[in-house]
């Protein structure tokens, strides 16, 4: 178990150690960062058999007060990813180094794809729902970034925000399932979730829990209709589109359908909806790859489809159908990725990934057509690559469902055979004129060794692949089911209904290349989902503008009324609902008549501060406000605030009076009208703050800190003032901030009024 | 003692929100002196006002009859001190930005002194 500890943390050390290990160029950042997640994939191998005998957790504590513990556990499943990150990334991390041109920014790449596979590694060996929720968006992060490597380009960020949107956008959906089921269960251990799945199946939570989390896998793993974002993906680096694009992130939907299945498939609408949305990708994907003229985007829809495929055998929740999901995933890993990397070479020798315009590949690039070839048989199903036998049991589980959708899955192994015939047969046939092949030249080995290798990997699987991956698909398939799973029988020979059906997809795939992809339309017609997408984006910018510009006036008056009608709202809504206390005392003695004429004065101070005439008359009734607060502080028992408010006081009056001079007269232009709204909004703010006030005094709970100081004051510091001795002892330092305060203010006051940027006078 | 204290309160604060929401330069800073007038009042009635005798120690601990509450007496203190450098500051900003836009009227400042 340890080893697979230290293979997730693996490439997280490397993407932090990268910086400072590489060179300043970095030049050798591509094979530092091949080198760790080499060693992760050693790692991965070391602990299989372990594993494999003997599955197990490591549980680590997280945030001990939410009851999150992070949690790694590692069974067949895990370990089938895993070999996918860390085996395609190995071959992919050394193709890159060679691929990307020097003046890439190698470091950041590496950086971010060394991210990337530690948050995939992450998310196959998370044990607990929210650190795997963790791990599910660190992967969508990395991919917006890997997408926008280019960053200069318009396209390159359009698709970034479009796979992070939709992907992220899931993510979230599938956070609220989690969350509903760990409110079920009472925990978010997958262990405990597994074991307490009747329980969560009966709840009547239980449906929307599984549609959210549905949300989530099908928008990573690009199902229909959320498939638009993948071939947008597209201008990422070659390198990312293998690596993140076909084997590894895209997958990682498939993998929670697997590892939530045994849970989630005892919901009944689980299973048939994603089995029609599989079948339906599936089709849908191969009919559009046969329609993309660019190498790229064929591919990105082929892989739209093969995941459809996969989605539907994990759907299924048996035994056979969960062996045909794990190993057709594997073989698609393999092939797919090997495909994406060979386009990569395609287009950087001959500069250009128009299937229109490559020029023969069987004579130009001989070594390089035949590995393409092999994937693309592989993913045909054509024997002896391995694609073939997983082909036939996918068609074995189809056979075995409702009609309608054995014919549209038939239907679309045909057009698959068609768009694979495209790039074994239309690539290698294509005519090309005798300046191309002057400038044509084979790839060089350190490209094409990496897609050679994931291509022999794809034929020993349809060679010997019980052997090669016998009890590693047998572990992976019982853990998507959760019960027992027989030792696969898998062999190329074998004699079936599904080897008419195949033998008859083959050709009717051959007539679908020979007359449907000879005679297509040169363009690529724009996506539904495309469409939607952009509408639903430009309406929300749109919106979203309108909205902000619709309260952002730019006038301090509207301001100040929305925010205080917010406060008015909450406030009243508060006391609606907890309850408004009015049993506060109306103080320790009734107001004798005289303290009700004197607070008269402020009154009618404040109110002629409103209605004066000229700015002199408003200035005077601030200050009669004020010098009257004297007063009253001098009647409750405020010695000292009387003092300290009669000479701030004084000081202001002066100050204003000072100022008006410099300050326009009162609106010279017309009389100032009443205006009723804002009265009404100043009456509700005056009215509720008192209100929250009189409510607020009778809530009073525990004694008062002032007690200390009583008890201290001579003691301590000398005083019997008290109020003074918390201001000069007491809190003294608060004290002394407060004149800085002052001191800054003034400072600021001087400058404003004495420095100014020198202006050229026209 | 409280009613009155409380009636002053509700008078201020309306009649300080209500120069707040005006277009005036002026106007606005006279209404937030009003409104700091009103929240130092608050202040020291969500102390309880007690009877009246300041807090001053005649003995030791010797606190008089019915004792008022120093602590927001202390807070309001700081609290006018404070108001005061704000008056101030406002004050020079409202002459300074007649100064530079000749205009003291909210509504016309917007998107001027960018301009400048």
């Amino acid at each position: 178990m340890w080893g697979l500890v230290v293979a997730s943390l693996l490439p997280f050390v490397g993407a932090a150690l990268l910086p400072f290990l590489s060179k300043s160029r970095g030049d050798n950042c591509g094979w530092i960062a091949s080198g760790f997640i080499v060693a992760s994939f050693a790692a991965v191998a070391i602990s299989t058999p372990a594993v494999l005998h003997q599955p197990g957790a490591i549980a680590f504590e997280w945030v001990p007060s939410l009851g999150l513990q992070f949690s790694i556990a590692a069974d067949g499943l895990s370990l089938a990813f895993a070999f996918l990150i860390t085996g395609v990334g190995s071959i992919v991390f050394t193709f890159a180094a060679a691929y990307l041109g020097p003046e890439e920014n190698r470091r950041r790449f590496f950086c971010y794809l060394l991210i990337f596979a530690g948050a995939m590694l992450g998310v196959v060996f998370a044990a607990n729902l929210i650190s795997m929720f963790v791990f599910w968006e660190l992967t969508s992060v990395s991919s917006f970034l890997l997408i926008g490597f280019w960053h200069e380009r318009d396209a390159s960020r359009g698709g970034a925000l479009k796979a992070l949107v939709i992907t992220a956008g899931g993510g979230l959906a599938m956070l609220v399932g989690f969350i509903l089921i760990g409110s079920i269960v009472g925990s978010y251990e997958i262990a405990d979730i597994m074991a307490a799945r009747e329980q969560i199946a009966a709840h009547r939570w239980a449906t929307a829990a599984a549609m959210l989390i549905m949300l989530g896998a099908i928008t990573k793993s690009a199902q229909f209709p959320f498939h638009s974002w993948l071939p947008s993906a597209m201008e990422a680096p070659t390198p990312v589109s293998a690596y993140l694009h076909a084997a590894t992130m895209v997958k990682a939907g498939l993998y929670l359908v697997a590892r939530m299945g045994p849970v989630l498939s005892l919901i009944p609408i689980w299973t048939p909806t994603l089995t029609v949305l599989g079948i339906v990708t599936m089709t849908w994907g191969s009919f559009l790859a046969l329609r993309q003229t660019d190498l790229k985007a064929l591919l990105a829809f082929s892989t739209i489809s093969q995941l459809g495929l996969i989605m539907a055998m994990f759907a299924q929740n048996t035994a056979s159908a969960a062996t045909a999901g794990v190993f057709h995933m594997l073989n698609h890993g393999l092939f797919k990725g090997a495909l994406f990397l060979m386009v990569g070479v395609i287009e950087h020798e001959a500069h250009t990934r128009d299937l229109t315009k490559l020029a023969s590949l069987r004579s130009n690039m001989p070594r390089l057509f035949a590995v393409l070839v092999l994937a693309s048989l592989s993913m045909a199903g054509i024997p002896p690559m391995g694609g073939f036998i997983s082909k036939e049991l996918f068609l074995e589980e189809v056979l075995q469902m409702p009609w309608p959708l054995t014919v549209i899955a038939v239907l679309g192994a045909c057009l698959t055979v068609g768009y694979c015939l495209v790039l074994a047969i239309g690539l290698g046939l294509t005519h090309q004129d005798e300046a191309e092949r002057k400038h044509a030249h084979d790839a060089p080995t350190a490209l094409l060794w990496g897609p050679a290798v994931l291509v022999f990997g794809a034929l020993l699987l349809g060679l010997v692949p019980t052997f090669l991956a016998g009890g590693l698909i047998e572990s992976a398939a019982a853990a998507a089911i959760g019960g027992h799973v027989p030792h696969p029988h898998l062999t190329m020979f074998h004699l079936s209904p599904t080897l008419i059906v195949s033998v008859a997809a083959i050709s009717a795939g051959a007539a679908v290349f020979r007359f449907g992809w000879m005679r297509r339309t040169p363009d690529a017609p724009k996506l539904v989902a495309d469409r939607v997408y952009e509408a639903w984006l430009t309406g929300l910018e749109h919106n979203a503008q309108r909205l902000t510009a619709s309260y952002m006036s730019g006038l301090l008056w509207r301001y100040v009324t929305i925010i205080v009608c917010v406060g008015i709202i909450s406030m009243s809504a508060l006391a609606v609902f907890v309850g408004f206390d009015a049993s506060a005392p109306w103080g320790a003695r009734p107001a004798q008549t005289f303290e009700y004429v004197v607070a008269l004065i402020p009154i009618a101070a404040a109110i002629g501060a409103v209605v004066a005439p000229t700015r002199l008359a408003a200035i005077l009734a601030l200050g009669a406000s004020g010098f009257s607060l004297a007063l009253l502080f001098s009647l409750v028992g405020a010695p000292d605030l009387a003092l300290t408010q009669i000479m701030v006081e004084t000081v202001s009056v002066a100050l204003f009076l000072s100022a008006f001079v410099h300050l326009p007269a009162y609106r010279k232009l017309k009389p100032r009208k009443f205006q009723p709204l804002y009265a009404a909004v100043s009456i509700a703010f005056g009215v509720g703050v008192t209100a929250l006030l009189h409510h607020a005094r009778g809530q009073r709970v525990g004694g008062t800190i002032a007690d200390y100081f009583v008890e201290n004051s001579v003691e301590k510091a000398g005083g019997h003032n008290i109020v003074n001795v918390i201001l000069v002892d007491f809190r003294g330092l608060d004290t002394l901030g407060e004149i800085s305060v002052l001191g800054i203010a003034a400072l600021t006051c001087y400058a404003l009024i004495k420095l100014r940027p020198e202006r050229k006078r026209p | 003692m409280d009613v009155p204290i409380l009636l002053v309160i509700a008078v201020t604060l309306t009649c300080g929100m209500y120069m707040v929401l005006e277009r005036t330069l002026l106007r606005v800073v006279i209404g937030l002196g009003l409104m700091s007038n009103g929240v130092n009042l608050m202040l020291l009635a969500s102390g309880g006002l007690g009877a009246g005798t300041a807090p001053i120690l005649h003995g030791q601990r010797d606190y008089g009859a019915s004792p008022v509450d120093p602590l927001p007496q202390a807070l309001i203190l700081t609290a006018i001190v404070i108001g005061f450098g704000v008056t101030a500051l406002l004050l020079t900003l409202a002459y300074r930005t007649y100064q530079s836009v000749g205009s003291d009227d909210l509504g016309e400042l917007d998107g001027k002194l960018t301009d400048e």
